[in-house]
């Protein structure tokens, strides 16, 4: 449509033959007749260039046509990105998982939304500046007819103005567009919202630091890894450029030869917390919480452990003013309670700052698990204990019984690797052996007969660490020791 | 004495809990070096070795013996010469030395070479204090693995500069007396009682040469008997042989112990063979006249038999009293109904003569050596007493 405005304007800027000719052969016929022409009419036509009205309406017109055009081309290019996110890659569950995840994590790192929320305001411009030109154009051309087109230009625009004030002015208005948002940002209108300008620069900090996290990382402890930079992609080889970026001077080498994949872990972290805060049935929380003593924890950002913490309290009738464990509960409160744990002791670890609000968060409401015994569940008993220990600073009272204690295998051998995170975060910090990780130890010494022998090797980690010595932290993340 | 720990750094490892035990040795080495140690860091330090302990057990076999056990052997020193102190009391001293000397010298497989017995002996010794006894049993501790341990690495694997070590070492002491009589007892393991057994060995010329018995009568009776017993649970090795042999050379030259000697072990002198021609408690034995009427007073024929062969191997070596005793003793049996037993003495100087003719081939290459010269001598004496040996019988 606007093509066919921009054809009919372009004639008028070039000169009217048509009009030059007749005026001429008014003169010849004046001429003719004997009757000498004079004023204007005696002149001969003369073009002095288009008007410049006619040039401004069709510049405008031209600048919709544009916008027209970059909103197709946009929108074809958008259609082939969604085709690559939609593609099925190769590979196991997990590697397709990840694969998955990476790609949806470039979706947001790279505002993805926000490119394909220019396609309307493209079109959206288009359209103004159409009903512009046209307006300016009728009216030069016929004031009446241009009325018409006037008045609908008007009210379009006055109606998206509206909308747009609408939806700034509430949040929860349904009419939200890009520039209400970017209104809500600049003026922190909203209660709600309050100190948005300074979130959004945060905001951008955040992102910033984390595309830096993700070159750099790992990041806290003196991670030692190599930083990776370059394309998110299918972990092939071409897709990364690898820096050659060595840990801490006063690091020791790493004892395993086990290159670390801090990025895979950190797909399988976000995936896992995403998965777990999207979730709304209580079950899949809980069936979600059983995946994550699997993962590693490379950012203290994602993690949900309020929440988790929260899914573990839920489980506990507290009407009598101290926890008592609902027996329906006993398994999600195990498997929430070891989520809990798991990552509360590799937060510390990963050693964030936002670790201590957390933490603080949880310490200042948290009431006594494991002081019940919970009928020769050693491992429920062990891990709520443990969570007495991490967030409520408590002695371990689980270890105080030890002939009774009868850990299963996974159990224990999961308690052995965190309980390693939690030496080497203790420690660390300049603070003394707790008692738990003492017990642990004793306790695996006594076994008769001796548990598996990762669980011993965790324990000579732990031993090490006591000593002062230097370690990797790579190595910490070897299962098995051997 | 200084024990560097890097003497004894593996020089590879086959596994990640291998280098990290080794970088913990280095870590408890600077500990027990540092005079004033913290409390937290002596308990870690026990607490990493309790675990390093255990870990080398067999049935775990998580930490290769070979490195683990020369380090444990090179931190055992420290710990010894470490100064007690308020964070180092006597009582975490003991257990760290238990621990190292555990890891050390629990597994015959991989023992350290004992350059200085010292430490061992004072380890040795004070598990046999009665104190020690007494606080083990008021703990429900079993002492009978550290110093099982302390007899593996003396008995065991003790160098000629061990042994020489060990001769300033005084083991008539009544604690140590006491000790090693306890530990023959037949309630301990038989890896113990073995181990003491070589470790007697090496200490009785101390106890069995002495002017006044080192203990009583019934002490003694009781020692042979559970000598005795001993000796009938392990399986003869030539190791065993030479160990039983030297002991009971020492004991029947000492007419202390002599009386008590269990008669069944008399025969154990058949394995004569098996002492070192310049050993001490044979030389006393053969150069003892007393013994010729003694083994003879006996009524054993075969003891007697068994006698005379010892002595006509060193025949041209003997003291003219003995060798006067022997000629005539050997006569007797000659002339007697026995004397188809002295066949043996022959065959034993055959064979002995055979022996030496087979090493001094090993010399061939150099006939200057002083071992082909000793052997020479050794060949000639046998021959000449093999000569005069027949001369005798034929009357």
């Amino acid at each position: 449509m606007t093509s066919a405005f921009i054809i009919d304007v372009q004639s008028k800027l070039e000169p009217d033959f048509e009009e030059m000719n007749h005026t001429l052969l008014k003169i010849v016929a004046s001429a003719a007749l004997g009757t000498i022409p004079t004023g204007v009419d005696a002149s001969f036509p003369k073009w002095d260039g288009p008007d410049s009205t006619i040039v401004h309406v069709e510049a405008i017109l031209y600048s919709s046509l544009s916008a027209s055009l970059l909103a197709a081309f946009v929108a074809m290019l958008g259609k082939q990105w969604l085709n690559r996110y939609a593609s099925v890659e190769h590979g196991s569950v997990v590697d397709r998982g990840r694969q998955r995840k990476r790609k949806m994590d470039g979706m947001v790192t790279w505002r993805f939304g926000l490119v394909m929320e220019c396609l309307p305001l493209m079109l959206q411009a288009a359209l103004l500046l159409l009903g512009y030109a046209l307006s300016n154009y009728l009216f030069f051309i016929n004031k009446a007819i241009a009325s018409v087109i006037m008045g609908f230009t008007t009210f379009g625009l006055l109606f998206y103005l509206l909308v747009v004030l609408a939806a700034t002015l509430s949040y929860n208005c349904p009419f939200q567009t890009p520039l209400s948002l970017l209104f809500r940002l600049l003026i922190r209108f909203d209660n709600k919202h309050k100190g948005y300008l300074k979130r959004s620069k945060r905001w951008s900090g955040h992102v910033f630091s984390q595309m830096k996290g993700r070159w750099q990382r790992p990041k806290s402890h003196g991670l030692c890894g190599l930083g990776r930079f370059g394309t998110f992609g299918l972990g092939s080889p071409g897709d990364y450029i690898e820096l050659g970026v060595t840990g801490l001077s006063d690091q020791a080498p790493p004892i395993f030869n086990k290159k670390t994949n801090w990025d895979d872990h950190g797909l399988d972290l976000s995936s896992v917390t995403w998965m777990f805060e999207m979730s709304t049935d209580m079950d899949v929380a809980t069936a979600i919480a059983g995946f994550i003593p699997q993962i590693v924890c490379t950012d203290t950002q994602t993690i949900p452990l309020e929440r988790l913490y929260d899914t573990v309290l839920k489980c506990f009738d507290r009407s009598s003013g101290h926890p008592i464990l609902k027996p329906a509960y006993r398994d999600k409160a195990y498997l929430c309670a070891k989520a809990l744990l798991h990552m509360g002791v590799q937060c510390k670890y990963v050693g964030d700052k936002s670790e201590n609000s957390m933490f603080r968060s949880i310490s200042s409401r948290h009431q006594t698990m494991g002081s019940k015994s919970y009928k020769g569940d050693s491992d429920l008993e062990s891990t709520l204990g443990m969570i007495d220990c991490v967030f409520g600073d408590l002695k371990p009272r689980y270890w105080q019984n030890q002939q009774s204690l009868s850990f299963t295998i996974p159990h224990y051998t999961w308690m052995a690797h965190i309980l390693l995170y939690r030496a080497w975060d203790v420690l660390g910090k300049g603070k003394p052996l707790p008692d738990d990780i003492r017990g642990f130890i004793l306790h695996s010494l006594q076994l008769k007969p001796p548990p598996p022998v990762p669980i011993l090797a965790d324990c000579l980690f732990i031993a090490s660490l006591t000593l002062g010595t230097k370690m990797h932290p790579d190595d910490l993340l070897v299962v098995d020791k051997r | 004495m200084c024990y560097l720990l890097h003497e004894a750094k593996p020089s590879c490892h086959s596994h990640g809990a291998d280098l990290l035990s080794s970088r913990i040795y280095e870590k408890l080495a600077q500990l027990f070096r540092n005079p004033i140690p913290t409390i937290d860091e002596i308990d870690y330090a026990i607490l990493a070795l309790r675990v390093i302990s255990h870990l080398s057990e067999d049935g775990i076999a998580l930490l290769s013996g070979n490195d683990v056990a020369q380090e444990s052997y090179c931190l055992f020193h420290l710990v010894m010469q470490a100064p007690v102190s308020l964070a180092y009391p006597q009582d975490k001293k003991w257990e760290a030395a238990r621990l190292t000397m555990h890891v050390a010298y629990k597994w015959d497989k991989s023992l350290p070479w004992v350059k200085d017995p010292q430490d061992i002996l004072i380890f040795l010794d004070h598990h046999f204090d009665s104190d020690t006894f007494h606080l083990a049993i008021i703990g429900g501790q079993d002492l009978d693995e550290p110093i099982q341990n302390a007899l593996h690495a003396l008995a065991y694997a003790s160098g000629p500069t061990a042994i020489k070590a060990l001769e300033h070492f005084n083991p008539t002491e009544p604690s140590f007396v006491r000790g090693i009589c306890h530990v023959f007892k037949d309630d301990h393991p038989l890896q113990l009682r073995k181990a003491a057994l070589f470790f007697l060995a090496l200490i009785s010329d101390k106890w069995f040469n002495t002017l006044q018995p080192i203990m009583g009568p019934d002490q003694m009776k009781t020692f042979c008997l559970d000598w005795a017993s001993v000796v009938d649970a392990i399986e003869h090795t030539h190791d065993v042989q030479k160990a039983i042999i030297a002991v009971l050379f020492g004991m029947i030259n000492s007419h202390h112990w002599r009386p008590y000697i269990v008669t069944e072990k008399w025969k154990l002198l058949e394995y004569f063979t098996s002492v070192p021609d310049d050993s001490l408690p044979l030389r006393r034995s053969i150069d003892n006249p007393e013994l010729m009427d003694v083994i003879r007073n006996m009524g054993n024929p075969a003891t007697v038999v068994l006698w005379l062969a010892i002595l006509w191997l060193k025949y041209k070596e003997l003291v003219p009293q003995v060798q006067e005793q022997l000629e005539r003793v050997t006569k007797e049996v000659a002339q007697g109904r026995n004397r188809m037993e002295l066949d043996m003495c022959l065959s034993t100087m055959d064979s002995e003569l055979e022996k030496a003719k087979d090493t001094l081939t090993w010399y061939d290459m150099q006939p200057t050596d002083p071992g082909a010269a000793t052997l020479w001598t050794k060949i000639k004496n046998l021959q000449e007493a093999r000569a005069s040996f027949i001369t005798l019988r034929r009357g």
